[in-house]
């Protein structure tokens, strides 16, 4: 097994060091210093192997810090904050039991997962598909806990509660998600039903289950004590049961059916041009049933240049950036519904969510990034128009670039400024009709706080679109750089508000935030247009 | 009006493919770029027209006495594979480029005698690119220089997608637009470059040579153009 284990890993190391150095060379001066023949150099591809390996497991630790910290810590702590340390810790339990126990268990089991690893390894590789499972779920199962172990212990630590716990905690979980792994296989056995990609059961599982997290959470109360699971009878039951489940995963014999289950040539996760063409084909396709267009008649012919080609652009990707939006609005009428109907009923109810919402407006940054509209539609501007055009040189000019830019900005911004309007409106006027303590003063922030970031994420997205037009025109692989940005502006943003979170100061920060986002936005695009925006 | 190359070089990674480019075309004359698949023809027309940017050299529009680098509006280029936004219909493509390029257009003919002279119907007029065939997309790329016509005109392999007819437009219009223009249209069929051109250069192992109009006429024509052709690497 150890044997096997070796080659999987060399397989990994070798493709992330190709990619490692397939970027490196697109790093500005810094690249030139690498030569293409480097991928055919075997010391350094040996060495920038085992780089990666390090950064992997580095990644692996430092991903359950960030995972625990940010998910379920850091919430914790900011609505618990007057609690006592041990009911914070209760509640932290109890996020993780729901999270990491619960829905994870569900929809984050890796045995049935397609991944190209799988497909390299046993399909292209040759490796026996008993061999590699076998190996890969040893590996996965035992680095879990161990990934796991050193940020519950911090956490624990942090809440007051003994290392010991947080290190059982880690070693619990190991255990109970391998009995996870080992259901899904079990299913799979008798079903041929692979869960995870069941999406529809999937997130009727998570769906409630964050709803509930996100209660427990508003709630602030933790309905568990600690004793409750670290007791002698639980620890073992978990343990015993994880044990037999690895050995159910061990012996199990029909483990080339189910590699070849989820890597079939044709799955879509894992064969990148037919993974682009769908993307393309239902992600951002245009909507053609608009373009049966009566001969002679030609729309917006009132609009000329670079606004008449937006035109078209938006109004045939109709069913892309304005569904959402429509489902957005939708959304706002049944809260504003649900909102007036509660508040005839017992106008009581909003006295408590009044107070939340003030100190808590933060939780807007992240309501904001989910619903309103730009990645996608950036996508669909590469694939579907700029792919295209930014091979004839009048569409690489300055002139051209910046009226394209500026026109877009505005329409990604309106769209996104209508769904701002609809929440504040959905949340407000039920709230400023209650008899909580919710004066007119507060609403201004919330609008000037979602409008704010609105404009915010709408300069956002286009502006990295711009600066590190992360598709390929091959593959549909995102840029490591683009992620690294992205990453970063929301961590800057996200800890500067927490520092300070009151309402006062952070919704007109996220307004003039996002307009000399806006205004450095047109100032970079003007400067490095040439460099940036141009097929790769 | 000349278009003077001054050895252009470009490297992808370590293996050269433009070796130090020189070359002047005039004005009035059709050329035709002749080499073997691989040579550099389309690398050639992407530092043309500044798609991509080459590692050395430079390359002059000279009016008269006035020489200017040559900037990327000065070029048309027809690509080999041709690539159009498909979201748009082609009418609205063509009054989308004419409309930005209004200011330079001479002649103030509308959409549709454009569509006419490519010989575009008019059901096809309205309908998106996305639809178009092979031979329609190329057209309707042409009729972009056509439009705004600008002084140096690449075309890459055109001629080898159209059918018979068309070809034959094709080769008449482009005749008929030459003295007002410098246009290199790059092939590696032989027949076709000595049917259409006024004068032959070779690309071959990076560098360019010049076919001396005398051998255009000789009998040994094809003979010896295929012995310089041997000499060079392809893609081999
Ligand atoms: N973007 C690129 N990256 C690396 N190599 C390239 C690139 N473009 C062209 N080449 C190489 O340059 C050579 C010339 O290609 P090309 O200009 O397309 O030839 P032609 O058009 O004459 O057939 C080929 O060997 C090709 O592999
Ligand atoms: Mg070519």
């Amino acid at each position: 097994m150890l044997r096997t284990l070796r080659s999987i890993m060399e397989i990994r190391g070798a493709s992330g060091a190709n990619r490692l150095i397939y970027y490196f060379r697109r790093i500005p001066l810094l690249g030139r210093m690498m030569k293409e023949g480097m991928y055919a150099r075997a010391e350094l591809k040996q060495a920038l192997t085992v780089i990666v390996q390090i950064l992997r497991v580095l990644w692996g630790f430092l991903g359950k810090f960030m995972y625990l910290g940010i998910v379920i810590y850091w919430p914790v702590t900011a609505v618990g904050n007057d609690l006592p340390p041990q009911e914070q810790y209760g509640l932290y339990l109890q996020m993780i039991l729901l999270l990491s126990f619960a829905l994870a268990g569900v929809s984050s089991a890796v045995i049935l997962e397609p991944k190209l690893d799988k497909y390299i390894c046993v399909k292209l590789m040759r490796l026996p598909a008993r061999a590699y499972m076998r190996s890969t779920m040893t590996l996965r199962c035992l680095s879990f806990g161990i990934y796991f172990a050193p940020a519950m212990m911090v956490f624990a630590h942090m809440l007051q509660a003994p290392l010991w716990q947080g290190a059982l905690l880690a070693l619990l979980l190991a255990s109970w998600r391998t009995l996870c792994e080992a259901l899904h296989l079990w299913l799979f056995d008798r079903t041929e039903i692979v869960l995870v990609k069941q999406t529809a059961v999937v997130w009727i599982v998570l769906g409630p289950g964050f709803i509930l997290g996100a209660f427990m959470l508003y709630a602030g109360v933790s309905f568990i004590e600690p004793e409750w699971l670290f007791n002698l009878p639980v620890v073992l039951a978990i343990l015993l049961a994880g044990g037999a489940a690895g050995l159910y995963i061990a012996r199990y014999g029909n483990y080339r059916k189910a590699v070849d289950a989820v890597s079939k040539i044709d799955e879509p996760l894992l064969n990148m041009g037919r993974m682009m063409k769908d993307a393309q084909a239902k992600d951002i396709r245009s909507d053609e049933e608009q373009a049966v267009l009566r001969p002679g008649h030609a729309a917006y012919e009132d609009k000329t240049g670079y606004a008449y080609l937006n035109a078209i652009f938006f109004a045939r990707h109709k069913r892309l950036l304005i569904q959402p939006l429509q489902r957005c609005l939708a959304g706002c009428a049944v809260l504003l519904c649900g909102g007036l109907l509660a508040l005839a009923l017992s106008p009581e109810l909003f006295i408590a969510p009044a107070q939340y919402l003030r100190s808590g407006m933060l939780v807007l940054i992240f309501v904001m990034a989910f619903i309103t509209t730009g990645e996608k539609a950036c996508k669909a501007m590469f694939y579907n128009c700029d792919m295209s055009l930014l091979r004839y040189g009048f569409y690489r000019k300055q002139g051209a670039v910046m009226s394209n830019f500026r026109i877009r900005l505005a329409r990604i911004s309106g769209l996104n400024l209508i769904a701002a309007v609809a929440i504040g409106l959905a949340v407000n006027l039920p709230l400023l009709l209650s008899p909580a303590d919710w004066i007119i003063w507060d609403a201004a922030l919330f609008f000037m706080a979602v409008i704010g970031l609105a404009l915010f994420y709408s300069v956002h997205h286009l502006f990295m679109y711009y600066m590190f037009q992360p598709y390929g025109t091959e593959m549909n692989i995102k840029n490591p750089f683009f992620m690294v940005v992205n990453s970063l502006v929301m961590a800057v943003g996200g800890v500067g508000l927490v520092l300070r979170s009151n309402a006062e100061f952070f919704a007109p920060a996220a307004l003039v935030l996002a307009l000399v986002y806006a205004v450095l936005a047109l100032i970079l695009v003007r400067r490095f247009h040439a460099k940036t925006f141009r097929l790769k | 009006m000349q278009l003077q190359l001054d050895n252009i070089r470009k490297k992808f990674g370590d293996k050269p493919v433009l070796k130090g480019i020189d070359y002047t075309f005039e004005k009035g004359k059709i050329y035709g770029l002749l080499g073997r698949n691989g040579a550099g023809k389309t690398s050639l027309f992407n530092c043309l027209s500044g798609e991509i940017r080459m590692d050395s050299g430079g390359v002059f529009l000279r009016q008269g006495d006035v020489s200017q680098p040559l900037g990327e509006e000065d070029v048309g280029y027809v690509f080999s594979l041709p690539v159009l936004p498909e979201f748009l219909t082609g009418y609205e493509f063509v009054k989308f480029y004419l409309d930005i390029n209004k200011d330079k257009i001479a002649g103030a003919r509308t959409i549709d005698e454009y569509f006419e002279m490519m010989r575009i119907e008019p059901e096809d007029r309205h309908r998106l690119i996305k639809g178009y065939s092979h031979g329609m997309k190329n057209k309707l790329q042409m009729l972009l220089f056509i439009i705004d016509r600008p002084p140096v005109i690449l075309l890459d392999e055109p001629l080898t997608s159209f059918d018979v007819v068309v070809a034959l437009e094709i080769k008449n219009l482009l005749r008929s637009m030459k003295k007002d223009h410098i246009i290199i249209f790059s092939t590696h069929i032989l027949q076709l470059a000595a049917d259409l051109c006024d004068e032959l250069v070779i690309l071959n192992n990076g560098l360019l040579q010049e076919i001396p109009s005398a051998m255009l006429q000789s009998p040994e024509f094809e003979q010896q153009v295929i012995e310089m052709l041997k000499d060079g690497h392809g893609d081999a």
